[in-house]
């Protein structure tokens, strides 16, 4: 299975090919060639840095719209924190009101206060009610304000629901971290593997 | 009511990519190798590492890279926290592209007060992934920010928190003198720090009864603990099954 790891300039790579490690079979790359996003069975974005940057960085290797078009055409996509959010139309993050990827319909807003830390999911559908209650790893300053219909899960922070997991198609967005979620984040990086 | 969701920080200290027990900043005594002390800080559950590599900033030569790509092939998926040398949005970039998950900058800010170098930091890598770092001395009813580098100290009330909370998402709040002490967190510190941004304390807290008395401030996020933790199996899962109400389950790796 060929994984690639989108390179947009600022992100926890090492984290997470280390991750993926413990998956055999797996042809991780970190890369933003074309063809390797082309020929990707799972395109995995990334989530440190900055919305801006991001998507600067995106549109900067010419990657925008080819990212675009195999994403509509149906490859599996995981999007983790920012690398979710950048997947969506707009954010509050955005210094010069840089306008995301807009696959999915939805904003980014900021919270008031950093959500760090482990915290148990609510799941909202029943076919991933394995995962409910199972804690995994947040680290981030925006939330997600998107369709109640692609919410499989939220975290209750600060007096807010904030989608955990969200799925609309081939498209997977986490606000958590998989890569730092211990033995949870493994299980559920599985669970993507397992539709392909 | 249940809060678990404060933090028990594992924190390993580096010097010359030896694991080392030390004492307010000094007296380093080897105890071990990076990368075991790691793998087991991971294998038994840690909420996150903080590996904090002594003498980057004093040696002036950035982040430990390679110690920090070496060791993160044995986090097993668990949060690691960088601080050591740090500069600039260069170099918290590399530690981040290189293993990292947050980054800790402390002598590049209160050297100068220097609000830009975060701006900047924060601006690359995101406020989340950004931690300060304020060694603190308590003297005659004051704090004080220690200058490891100078050997000075210097009045707490010049940093302006207000400002700080857009660049940082927390604040790691060392107890110098305390540091590598059994039990010896100074709790006077909470009376007088006035801080409106999570914080995580770190020096002297090893005791189930302080851990629970620092968890219960408001402003607490997480704590550190050091070398404590290695000298015995299973010390980080007896400390937080103790602190149940703030802390996740503790994590038992199951027999292969």
């Amino acid at each position: 299975m060929n994984v690639v790891i989108l390179d947009y300039g600022s992100a926890n790579y090492h984290s997470i090919v280390n991750f993926l490690n413990f998956s055999e079979n797996l042809n991780v790359k970190i890369s933003y060639k074309k063809t390797d996003i082309k020929n990707s069975d799972l395109l995995i974005f990334p989530g440190v840095g900055t919305f801006d940057q991001a998507l600067h960085n995106i549109k900067k290797r010419k990657i925008d719209k080819i990212l675009k078009k195999e994403i509509r055409q149906g490859k599996l996509v995981l999007g983790i924190c920012l690398g979710m959010q950048i997947l969506f139309e707009f954010s509050d993050e955005s210094k010069c009101n840089q306008i995301g990827l807009s696959l999915i319909k939805g904003k980014t807003k900021k919270l008031n206060i950093t959500n760090v830390g482990w915290r148990k999911l609510i799941i909202n559908k029943k076919k991933f009610k394995y995962f409910n209650n199972l804690s995994f790893y947040f680290n981030h300053s925006y939330f997600q304000v998107c369709e109640k219909k692609n919410v499989l899960a939220y975290v209750k922070f600060s007096k807010l629901k904030i989608p955990a997991i969200i799925k609309k198609n081939n498209i997977w967005g986490v606000q958590f971290h998989p890569e730092n979620s211990q033995l949870n984040g493994k299980i559920f990086i599985r669970s993507i593997f397992n539709q392909i | 009511m249940r809060i678990n969701n404060k933090r028990l920080v594992s924190v390993v200290s580096i010097f010359d990519n030896q694991v080392v027990q030390s004492k307010s900043f000094n007296n380093y005594l080897p105890i071990g190798n990076p990368e075991i002390t790691i793998e087991n800080l991971a294998r038994w559950g840690s909420d996150e590492i903080l590996i904090q590599c002594f003498n980057q900033t004093k040696k002036n030569i950035g982040p430990n890279i390679k110690l920090l790509k070496k060791i993160s092939i044995n986090k097993n998926a668990t949060p690691l926290i960088y601080c050591g040398g740090i500069k600039n949005e260069q170099h918290a970039l590399q530690a981040i592209k290189n293993g990292a998950d947050r980054v800790v900058v402390g002598y590049s800010f209160f050297d100068k007060f220097d609000y830009n170098v975060l701006d900047r930091i924060s601006n690359e890598i995101g406020r989340q992934s950004l931690i300060l770092s304020l060694p603190i001395i308590y003297k005659k009813n004051k704090l004080f920010i220690y200058n490891y580098v100078s050997k000075k100290i210097i009045d707490i009330n010049k940093t302006n928190f207000f400002k700080l909370k857009k660049f940082v998402s927390e604040i790691l709040i060392t107890d110098v003198i305390n540091e590598g002490h059994y039990d010896s967190f100074n709790l006077k510190i909470f009376k007088l720090l006035k801080i409106n941004i999570p914080c995580i304390f770190f020096g002297g807290i090893n005791s189930k009864r302080k851990i629970n008395l620092v968890f219960k401030q408001k402003m607490t996020s997480a704590i550190g603990i050091g070398n404590f933790l290695s000298f015995k199996e299973h010390s980080y899962q007896n400390l937080s099954k103790n602190s149940q109400i703030f802390l996740r389950k503790p994590y038992y790796e199951k027999n292969k």
